[in-house]
């Protein structure tokens, strides 16, 4: 006998659970499916940065939304998620970044975003103790921030269990079938659902393969560290996209430094280890621009996978097959969008229209405008 | 910097492996995490039984010295005070040392950490003055301080009866050793010894919890039924500024997991470890295990596995030979002899259940 449900979701990291709590805060019975436990993909791997500077249109809008529900979220849930709004600062050390930061801050402001674009002595003021060398201005927006991943996923997850959802930890999905509903096997019994939500992570393409559904996601390692605490002394992601450079910030709840950088070239597939090059890398790229950061003891190091799309930008909609609904490829961005792409897929899934425009993360898009702050 | 065998931890499994790589002409770099090399033998003054081969009549540290001395007169290289924080692809150790991060290449490592102490959950267990035995031996007979005036022994393992002893040596005063189960775990002649001195060993008792505030200023503990739960009524409280566990030990095993071994939970020899073979082999070519990492046992049986696992690198780096592995069944026949008696049982049953496992 297959368990029945209005709604399967597959896979326990932020997208499935954001996207089973809208939809159970409905009245839907949901079930979400996990192959380890939550958060053990990509979501309890990343470094729980939140920001709106983005370049495309769905993007911006959703991380806006995206902000507004993570402000909310520790009072919705009835215990903190370690919001804090710090904000996001990328360094420009070439006149092209210059450049480009001030074109994406036309388009952010459009969309009503408050970004400015600062001096480096106005940056160092923001950080205390920033190199400025070479440092020729900064885009700086104080209404991104951080949150805890763990808690925000614990938080969902609860919630779908009050509403009546159940949630399915060690539970790989071996199969799906579809007659007039899903039939999804798993390695603990059958489901049944006329709706199912694919936000397998890195394992959106395989799961989508289940269904006969191609989707162009490849998961790309990226590895990340944490130091030991320090007092409260800077306040934003800083973001230094040199082809040497990194991203850090500083936990507001902890005080632990936490920060990563896309690897060049790029490491494809799923392995998640780590290497020794990273400890030695990301410690001299984080020194260089916060000298004072050379006495701090690395306390931990780890490796997740970014999935990436073509374009750089999620794929989130209903795909070829009726009923069947991606919102994978996050490309690095699940954790800051999943609040908003979750409400944003349970409208389209209970046949509403969605309160944000996602045509640009349609699944049957041309892929060819790509996110450039990727 | 590049080695042919790098050995993680300087205990007796450890140095015994590095004297062995050392005797084959193997370029060899040994690496604690403690000032000086030995291990747990450094606080260990009890003496040794067995044979004159396994350094019986020798005290533990004593044996420490022995091996320590042997080392400098080789050429095996001694890196003191530093960490392994990773085992990296290519065999590469990520090392903290001297606040700076260093890596060393190796061909082949053998991973001889030891083991932590198990702890106990009681109401404040974080009081100062609650201490793992081992880290009270530490305290007495490495660095010469008097852990406390009166003290409660948890545990009647051999572990626990020899620290009492030693605490009695010290002039701190037992009243108490308490045992959750119904018979003493070590050696008789161990209990007999602390009995004679006036330590009172309680069986079926255990913990409750520590009084105090600031620090412990007493404990109360409480007879147990055949399920070992407390029985209401047999509160007893002590006078105590002193609580040590001597609950058991568990492996070291982080590096293991973290550079992928196949983990297998074993009770018998103290919970999570790599897989391995009598050979010490793990489940990553080139990777070997020894001494308590490799399943909790004690300093001989640790330097005969660090030998057995030093064999095994260097047929791994030369090639094999019949030499080796006619050395390397003879150390293996001298732990199963080890092994055969009544308080090996459980060590034992456990390692069967290993090798079984494919």
């Amino acid at each position: 006998m297959a368990r029945p449900f209005d709604v399967v979701i597959i896979g326990g990291g932020i997208i499935g659970t954001a996207t089973g709590y809208y939809l159970a805060r409905k009245g839907l019975k949901v079930a979400v499916l996990e192959k380890g436990f939550l958060t053990s993909g990509s979501t309890g791997r990343c470094i729980g940065g939140i920001r709106q500077q983005f370049t495309t249109r769905s993007s911006i809008l959703i991380a806006m939304e995206s902000v507004r529900i993570f402000k909310t979220l520790g009072e919705e849930f009835g215990f903190d998620i370690e919001w804090h709004q710090g904000g996001y600062l990328f360094l420009a050390h070439s006149e092209e970044k210059e450049r480009a930061y001030k074109r994406a801050i036309e388009v952010q402001r459009k969309f009503g975003l408050e970004v400015n674009y600062i001096t480096g002595e106005e940056a160092r003021e923001i950080v205390p103790g920033l190199n400025t060398d070479g440092l020729l201005g900064a885009a700086y927006c104080p209404h991104d921030g951080q949150a805890n991943p763990f808690l925000v996923v614990d938080g969902y997850a609860r919630g779908i269990k009050q509403r009546g959802g159940s949630i399915f930890t060690f539970t790989p999905v071996t199969a799906i079938h579809k007659a007039r509903h899903f039939r999804i096997q798993t390695g603990k019994g059958d489901f049944e659902a006329p709706v199912v939500v694919n936000a397998a992570g890195p394992w959106v393409a395989e799961i989508g393969a289940m269904v006969g559904v191609e989707i162009p996601a490849q998961p790309e390692r990226h590895e990340a560290l944490i130091t030991e605490r320090r007092s409260l002394f800077m306040e934003p992601m800083i973001v230094d996209y040199r082809p040497d450079g990194c991203y850090f910030q500083q936990l507001h709840s902890t005080g632990q430094l936490i920060g990563c950088y896309t690897p060049d070239p790029k490491v494809p597939g799923r392995d998640v280890s780590s290497t020794s090059e990273f400890l030695r890398e990301m410690g001299r790229r984080m020194v260089r621009i916060l000298p004072k950061l050379g006495e701090i003891r690395v306390l931990r190091q780890w490796a997740g996978s970014y999935t990436m799309s073509p374009d750089g930008s999620p794929i989130v909609g209903e795909s070829g097959v009726e009923g069947f609904y991606i919102a994978g490829a996050m490309s690095g961005h699940g954790f800051m969008f999943g609040p908003g792409i979750g409400r944003c897929l349970a409208e389209l899934i209970v046949g509403n229209e969605s309160p944000i425009d996602l045509s640009e993360f349609r699944p049957d898009r041309e892929f060819v405008r790509a996110e450039a702050l990727k | 910097m590049r080695y042919q065998l790098g050995i993680v931890g300087g205990g007796p499994a450890g140095m015994m492996a590095a004297l062995i790589g050392d005797r084959f002409g193997i370029k060899t770099i040994l690496i604690d995490d403690n000032p000086a090399l030995g291990g747990q033998l450094i606080k260990q003054t009890h003496k040794f039984f067995g044979s004159k081969d396994h350094y019986c009549g020798y005290r533990g540290f004593q044996i420490g010295s022995i091996l320590r001395e042997e080392i400098a007169k080789s050429k095996v290289e001694v890196i003191t005070s530093a960490t392994v924080t990773g085992i990296y692809p290519g065999f590469i150790l990520g090392l903290h040392h001297k606040e700076r991060y260093q890596e060393v290449g190796c061909d082949a490592v053998i991973v001889a950490t030891g083991a932590k102490e198990k702890f106990l959950i009681f109401e404040n267990n974080d009081l100062p003055g609650v201490y793992g035995a081992g880290a009270v031996q530490t305290l007495m007979n490495v660095y010469g301080v008097f852990p406390g005036r009166r003290a409660l022994m948890i545990g009647s393992g051999n572990i626990g009866l020899i620290v009492t002893y030693q605490l009695l040596q010290a002039g701190v005063e037992v009243p108490f050793l308490v045992e959750i189960l119904p018979e003493i775990g070590g050696w008789f002649v161990h209990a007999a010894k602390i009995a004679r001195a006036g330590t009172r060993i309680l069986t079926s008792h255990t913990i409750i919890s520590a009084l105090g505030e600031e620090e412990v200023e007493g404990a109360v503990i409480a007879k147990v039924d055949d399920q070992f739960h407390p029985v209401s009524g047999s509160e007893v409280t002590i006078d105590v500024d002193l609580i040590c566990l001597a609950v058991g030990l568990s492996p070291l095993s982080d590096l293991l997991w973290q550079v992928g071994c196949r983990m297998e939970f074993i009770p018998e020899l103290g919970g999570y470890l790599a897989w391995h073979n009598e050979r010490m082999e793990t489940t990553v070519p080139g990777l070997y295990v020894a001494g308590d990492v490799a399943g909790i046992e004690e300093a001989t049986t640790a330097m005969l596995e660090g030998k057995v696992a030093a064999i095994s690198a260097v047929s791994h780096l030369l090639g094999p030979s019949d030499e080796l592995s006619a050395m390397q069944r003879e150390i293996i026949r001298e732990l199963d002899d080890l092994r055969s008696g009544d308080f090996s049982q459980v060590v034992s049953r456990g390692l069967r259940r290993l090798y079984d496992r494919p």
